[in-house]
């Protein structure tokens, strides 16, 4: 029995050290996918409109704890970025409205919202876990790509998002 | 007598176990050698019926959940073997640690569990204990050729069948086994997490080797819907699906059973 106990507790060691953040990768993939959704008020959204603004696109859904826990650093993040061409669009997984809108007033969150009821952008864009994030420049290529929980407002995204803003405002 | 009535109280609530696990049976614990050196230790809950579930670990290993499950599912007379093939090799309980299961010991698990009990098998596993278990069964299935009939399919909650979780924007790809599987499956898959949304795929690439695939998915829960975090995000039609876990184990064994005698 102790033999298990012991045996059990050096595996969680080895588990706590394993649940680390990840970090933006440049992006591998195609061509940026096409994004057009309703958003969580039924309101036509279609990627496009932001063009000439750095866009941050994440997969999420409420039931998923990683990706609950990275949404106020993007909230601050947006703030951090007030007055800049940027935006955050995200993109909920198969949730209705109402759902999503009590998670958004529980925790302050102001963000696009656009409604994947039947996981056709999940498929287009591959993603596969939660939450999932794309970093877009101006011009509307995908540049960086993250799976994972990622502290949005910290020096290293920001200097990635700056690095994407068109000459101009930099 | 008041006091009559309250000492008998006292002497039921000290005496008599809770119901559910009053009536449930400790297992038999035993160890099953599967090569040089290694010995599984298996929990086995007994049953009278012909039918024996071989319960391997997923990522989590063995939990709680699974183990109520079992002494549920004996009572109705279907015999459980929990089979703790990482710890028979000292692996840590990781996704990666299953990498490491040799589809020998899983074979010679399904081997044994027969062989002992002269039931016929049924293989049960989570996430990415499926690798291990499918690569048993395939090699279980070679070596025994002649009586594929012992080994009556898998039960598979929320299998992951990536080699790795692709980056974003990446195409996925299957472990050869998932094409190399030929055995009636269930496939039970919460409609809250990323794997749901590619059940299509995962039938398609099953059904390759020749597998006959039944997909179940469960509303309003995740994966590892029995055994969440304390810290994770609290839903109520996930607990309510949890207490149901024996149920939902009965239901796949009798659908499994019902498919193998309409053959």
């Amino acid at each position: 029995m102790t033999r298990r106990m012991l045996f059990g507790f050096c595996c969680m060691l080895l588990l706590l050290g394993a649940a680390q953040a990840r970090e933006l990768k440049p992006y591998t993939g195609g061509a940026t996918p096409p994004l057009a959704l309703q958003d969580i008020d039924g309101r036509p959204r279609d990627l496009r409109d932001f063009r000439g603004q750095v866009v941050l696109v994440n997969f999420w859904a409420t039931w998923c704890p990683p990706c609950r826990a990275e949404m106020p650093s993007m909230q601050r993040l947006r703030e951090k970025m007030a007055g800049r061409p940027f935006a955050i669009v995200t993109v909920d997984m198969g949730e209705s409205p109402p759902e999503v809108r009590t998670f958004l007033k529980e925790v302050g969150l102001h963000f696009t919202v656009l409604m994947d009821r039947d996981g056709k952008a999940l498929k287009q864009w591959k993603v596969f876990a939660f939450p999932t994030s794309f970093l877009l420049d101006a011009e509307g290529r995908i540049r960086y790509a993250v799976f994972g929980t990622t502290e949005w407002d910290e020096a290293e995204a920001v200097a990635k998002i700056n690095e994407l803003l068109p000459a101009t405002i930099k | 007598m008041l006091a009559m009535l309250r000492y008998f109280t006292v002497l039921c609530l000290l005496f008599c176990p809770p119901l559910g696990a009053a009536s449930a049976a400790a297992p038999i614990e035993k160890s099953i050698a599967v090569g040089a050196g290694v010995e599984v230790p298996v929990s086995v809950f007994p049953a009278r019926g012909d039918s024996l579930l071989l319960w391997l670990p997923s990522e989590t290993g063995l939990v709680a959940a699974e183990r109520n499950a079992a002494a549920s599912l004996s009572q109705q007379g279907i015999e459980v073997w929990l089979a703790d093939t990482l710890f028979a090799r000292f692996l840590p309980i990781l996704a990666s640690s299953l990498e490491k299961v040799p589809a020998e010991d899983v074979s010679q698990l399904i081997d044994a569990a027969h062989r002992e009990t002269g039931k016929t098998v049924v293989l049960v596993t989570a996430g990415r204990g499926a690798v291990p278990a499918l690569q048993g069964a395939a090699l279980w299935g070679r070596q025994h050729a002649q009586h594929r009939d012992a080994l009556a399919g898998a039960i598979l909650i929320h299998p992951n069948l990536y080699v790795a979780t692709p980056e974003p924007g990446e195409d996925v790809d299957y472990r050869p086994v998932a094409t190399q599987t030929r055995l009636d499956l269930i496939v039970l898959q919460g409609e809250l997490s990323p794997l749901y949304w590619r059940l299509d795929a995962l039938q398609e690439k099953l059904e390759l080797g020749g597998s006959r695939v039944i997909v179940r998915t469960l509303k309003g829960t995740r994966d590892r819907f029995y055994a969440r975090e304390a810290t994770s995000v609290p839903l109520p039609s996930e607990d309510a699906m949890a207490a149901r876990l024996p149920e939902l184990m009965y239901d796949a064994w009798r659908e499994l059973r019902d498919r193998k005698g309409a053959k």
